[in-house]
């Protein structure tokens, strides 16, 4: 899809017939036009990036969750389907990813973290893994890893429509329209998307079923890109989340809670260039609000709101052909308030960040520093230099070392009962080394990390009974992260393969034993398989045991899933049905001790394209 | 086309069976046949979990069986277990996230019957003439529909409801009455209820945050806990409920606001309780609180069950985490040296004595 769409800008430029001088120019300024998130794959070549293509997105909508657990080293803890979900990355802890939209970090004013059942895939055009600390670009959280979700402006397209729907088990419906319009000069992207189910499936070995676990999703999103000269485009994307849910009861106790969601997202982006000057100005306004009904039958209720601003300024100048220096300057507002809060508490904050990459081909490093200044914290001076060397045209390797932290959230600075102002962000130092193959058919990757944190916040009890968040621990964690991905296609067939397989080991150093959580091998596989209109797939996923407990006593087993699907196309494309299986085994297993999570289910859809 | 197909569905299937991790469920420690002599503790576990637990002490052979009524039942106890208590040859053990109560034969935890009528939100229980009073706090948020459920002990059938103040947990009975003391729930409350024939006698006002009941020579003794530092931090006090006028007869307050006394016990004619982690006495015509502790129970990293019993005092103590399992720690009373320590389950919140 990138592909196509660079395509297209050259023929606008073509068309256009700039000066030769001006066609390079405007070449290199491609990913600025296309993309929001420009540091995702210009200054990221020292980390890992995993890029999800469409089609991969498309087996395992609708929710980020399902998409990022069956493709990548990411490993999730669920209170069941579509209830909360949150990630671990490399071993970290859920706050410890960030979630990064169109370049802006999305993770709670509250928990810190993303509840990654509250994002559909659907109407983003990039779901990206980034490996590795990335707190210089992306701030606080960005430990572990971050995760991407990015919209790519197209242009000279016309109209294009795509509908889905999707029906199965446990009354589960799912429909989205994507819509895209775009000239030479204004692109447009509207997506919409509602996905509910009962979900009051059968527990395996029970006969209970998920009681009070339905819920209703609906998520809205603009995009608009606009070339306003050869020197100046804006864009401005939108995107509005809604969730209604159940709080799912569980082997062993009812539920009649009830949470819901109201996410907005805004962001207004002018690009300019001039000279060897490239500039970046992003205002962005993030809402988020919700509401915990502990009795979904009445109308007593809890509930947080927070309003977060961002003045993002990015300054690129271009040395020569091969160096540029990037100047970063970020200012964000945040205020929350709620039932746990009293009054409106407000936090400020500022950094300023200096990035230097320079590209001796086959040598190419990067080196980039940031400050943070705070009225709730003082940071740690923040830094990542990375180097990558291509030893021949299909072997590759890397080195990375950064500084990376995660601040405080609203509830741990201003719980009313336990909220600590004294607190300090948790700061990590960490290293990797990577390698890469890239054969025409092939891509292989291995890389080993080392991450070491410090001051991480826990809640403890108090003497007096209170709970109050602490920095008290120290982890350390180690490991593998492999990905490989193959593809053939030969007469009409098409087969690929791909797959991931991380090894972690994080050491609570404290106690020296083993973090919860976090299990020691994930292994996702999934094979594709195409002839004419006729695709189909298979997914694989492995999730080693987890230790429930700090002490190690306790643990949930490892467990294996399949998931199986079939389409066809016809109408020269324009229409696909399909039929899809999860947890073909049937086998029975939990990521939450106590919440079953349901056995095989079978969903089908269909799509069409106009 | 096809086998090739099949070649990559195979493929994956290999993987799979692989990786494929054995499923045993986990081995069930071998407890002993009979619980009589010795010491419950219960396991209140984690919330939304699923893990309570109850673990068998025998003091004769200091042998500790954890998880004895999954040990006996082959099934789960439940969500949060919050009390137990005896009557006759059954135990009654009272889970506030399952909104039940389980009744087991108190001698072989076989399972008798599962209580789930009219239980919103149990906490604590109680029995008098033949019936079981569990004070429950409806939905935590509203303070209107907290209330006593009453039972037949025996038969287990529901009798009644009587509606209360807010937030009632500790609860005893004595002289035909039934004391509730109504810490608050989610919020704070300074009341004890009197219930006298199903119906609310008198409510007595105490101190902020009544936290816990004992009797001793025919008066009420009630701790309260004054309120936390975030809600405008309050000394705590103890009061003396005279059984028989049911009015305040003395009143001891802290003097300090930072001292939130808990766990009031009476035992071989003195009251006991805790402030942090040190044991205070005091005889029950003293005319003012002890300032010098009898001793600290040091090895206690969070202080989350008391009982004192034949001159033994009886610390369970959470880890620190509250994820992991506890310890039981036995002291002396007099002198207050460590005799003993036990493993638990998870966040032990509660000993009792089967004898």
């Amino acid at each position: 899809m990138m592909k196509k769409s660079v395509y297209y800008l050259l023929f606008i430029i073509l068309l256009q017939a700039f000066p030769a001088n001006a066609q390079l120019e405007s070449l290199q300024q491609l990913p600025e036009v296309i993309l929001s998130d420009i540091h995702l794959h210009r200054s990221s070549s020292t980390n890992h990036v995993q890029v999800l293509k469409d089609s991969v997105l498309d087996q395992n909508q609708p929710a980020l969750t399902s998409v990022l657990k069956f493709n990548s080293p990411l490993y999730f803890r669920e209170n069941g389907p579509g209830m909360v979900a949150s990630a671990s990355f490399r071993g970290t802890t859920a706050s410890q990813t960030a979630v990064i939209w169109n370049g802006i970090n999305i993770n709670s004013q509250f928990t810190g973290q993303t509840d990654f059942n509250t994002i559909l895939t659907s109407g983003f055009d990039e779901v990206a893994i980034r490996s590795g600390g990335g707190s210089v670009l992306y701030g606080s959280g960005a430990i572990g890893g971050s995760v991407h979700l990015n919209n790519r402006f197209r242009f000279n397209r016309g109209l294009q429509n795509k509908i889905r729907l999707k029906y199965g088990s446990f009354d589960t419906r799912y429909g989205s329209l994507d819509s895209e319009y775009s000239n030479e000069r204004l692109s447009l992207q509207f997506a919409a998307a509602r996905h509910q189910s009962d979900n009051d499936f059968r527990y395996p070995d029970s006969d209970k079923i998920n009681d009070n676990g339905d819920f209703s999703n609906d998520q809205l999103a603009l995009s608009i890109g606009y070339l306003v000269d050869h020197n100046n485009t804006l864009k401005f994307y939108t995107n509005y989340f809604d969730g209604d849910r159940g709080f799912s009861g569980t082997l062993t106790a009812p539920s009649k809670s009830k949470y819901e969601d109201r996410n907005s997202r805004n962001l207004l982006e002018w690009n300019s260039y001039f000279g060897s000057f490239k500039s970046n100005v992003r205002l962005a306004y993030l809402d988020e609000h919700y509401k915990y009904f502990e009795n979904r039958g009445r109308e007593i209720f809890s509930y947080g709101k927070a309003k977060t601003g961002i003045v993002k300024y990015d300054l690129r100048y271009n040395l020569s052909s091969k160096a540029g220096i990037s100047g970063l300057l970020e200012y964000q507002n945040s205020r929350g308030e709620g039932t746990n809060f009293s009054g409106i508490n407000e936090r400020n904050t500022g950094s300023a960040g200096l990035l230097f990459i320079h590209d001796l081909s086959p040598l190419k490093y990067e080196v980039s520093a940031r400050a943070d200044f705070s009225d709730r914290y003082n940071s740690p001076l923040l830094f990542s230099a990375g180097v990558t060397y291509a030893f021949t045209n299909f072997y590759s390797a890397k080195l990375n070392v950064s500084r990376n932290y995660r601040i405080p959230t609203f509830n741990d600075l201003f719980w009313y009962s336990g909220g600590n102002l004294d607190l300090k962000p948790e700061k990590s130092l960490q290293a990797e080394l990577g390698q890469n193959l890239h054969f025409s058919n092939l891509k292989f990757s291995l890389t080993g990390f080392v991450i070491k944190t410090e001051d991480l916040l826990r809640w403890v009890p108090s003497n007096s009974g209170l709970w109050l968040p602490e920095n008290t621990k120290k982890a350390l964690n180690y490991g593998l992260e492999t990905t490989a991905d193959w593809q053939k296609e030969f007469a009409e067939h098409e087969i690929s393969f791909s797959g991931t397989y991380a090894y972690t080991k994080a050491v609570d150093q404290s106690l020296d034993k083993d973090l919860i959580y976090v299990p020691a091998h994930k292994i996702t596989a999934s094979a594709g398989y195409r002839y004419r209109n006729l695709s189909a797939y298979f997914q694989y996923l492995y999730n080693g045991q987890v230790f429930t407990s700090s002490d190690n006593n306790y643990s949930l087993p490892g467990y294996s899933l399949s998931n199986l699907g079939i389409s066809y196309s016809f109408f020269g494309r324009r229409m696909q049905a399909g039929l899809e299986m999860q947890n073909l085994f049937d086998k029975a297993y939990q990521s939450m001790p106590s919440r079953p999570m349901p056995g095989r289910s079978l969903y089908s859809s269909l799509t069409f394209k106009f | 086309m096809q086998l090739k197909q099949w070649c990559y569905f195979f493929f994956c299937v290999f993987l799979l069976n692989s990786c494929d991790d054995s499923d045993d469920s986990p081995t069930l420690p071998e407890g002993p046949a009979t619980f009589d002599k010795g010491i419950f503790v219960l396991n209140e576990g984690n919330f939304g979990q699923g893990n309570s637990s109850v673990t068998y002490i025998d003091p004769a052979t200091g042998v500790s069986s954890q998880n004895i009524f999954e040990s006996v039942n082959e099934i789960g106890l439940g969500d949060t277990a919050t009390d137990m208590a005896f009557f006759g040859a059954y135990a009654y053990i009272v889970l506030n996230v399952s909104n039940t109560i389980e009744v087991v034969n108190r001698f072989t935890f076989e399972s008798v019957a599962t209580i789930d009528a009219e239980l919103n939100n149990p906490r604590k229980l109680a029995f008098l003439e033949g019936m079981l009073y569990v004070t429950n706090w409806g939905d935590g948020g509203d303070p209107t529909d907290d209330f006593v459920a009453v039972f037949g002990a025996q038969n287990f059938d529901l009798l009644t409801t009587i509606p209360l103040e807010e937030g009632p947990e500790e609860i005893v009975s004595s002289n035909g009455r039934i004391f509730v003391a109504h810490a608050g729930g989610w919020n704070f409350n300074n009341k004890v209820s009197v219930l006298a024939g199903n119906e609310v006698q008198k409510v007595i006002e105490v101190g902020q945050v009544p936290n816990s009941l004992t009797v001793a020579e025919g008066a009420l003794w009630v701790s309260s806990a004054g309120l936390p530092d975030y809600a405008g931090e309050t000394a705590g006090s103890i009061s003396k409920i005279n059984l028989s006028t049911l009015e305040v007869e003395k009143s001891f307050s802290f003097p300090d606001a930072g001292q939130h006394p808990a766990n009031l016990t009476f035992e071989q004619g003195k009251l006991y309780y805790t402030l942090r982690s040190e044991v205070y006495s005091f005889s029950t015509n003293a005319e003012e609180l002890p300032v010098i502790s009898d001793f600290p129970i040091e090895e206690v990293a969070y202080l989350y069950g008391f009982e004192i019993h034949d001159g033994k005092l009886y610390a369970a103590s959470a880890n620190p985490d509250f994820t992991g399992n506890g310890k039981l720690f036995v002291y002396n009373l007099l002198g207050g040296n460590l005799l003993n320590q036990y493993d638990t389950g998870i966040n032990p919140n509660g000993i009792f004595f089967n004898e």
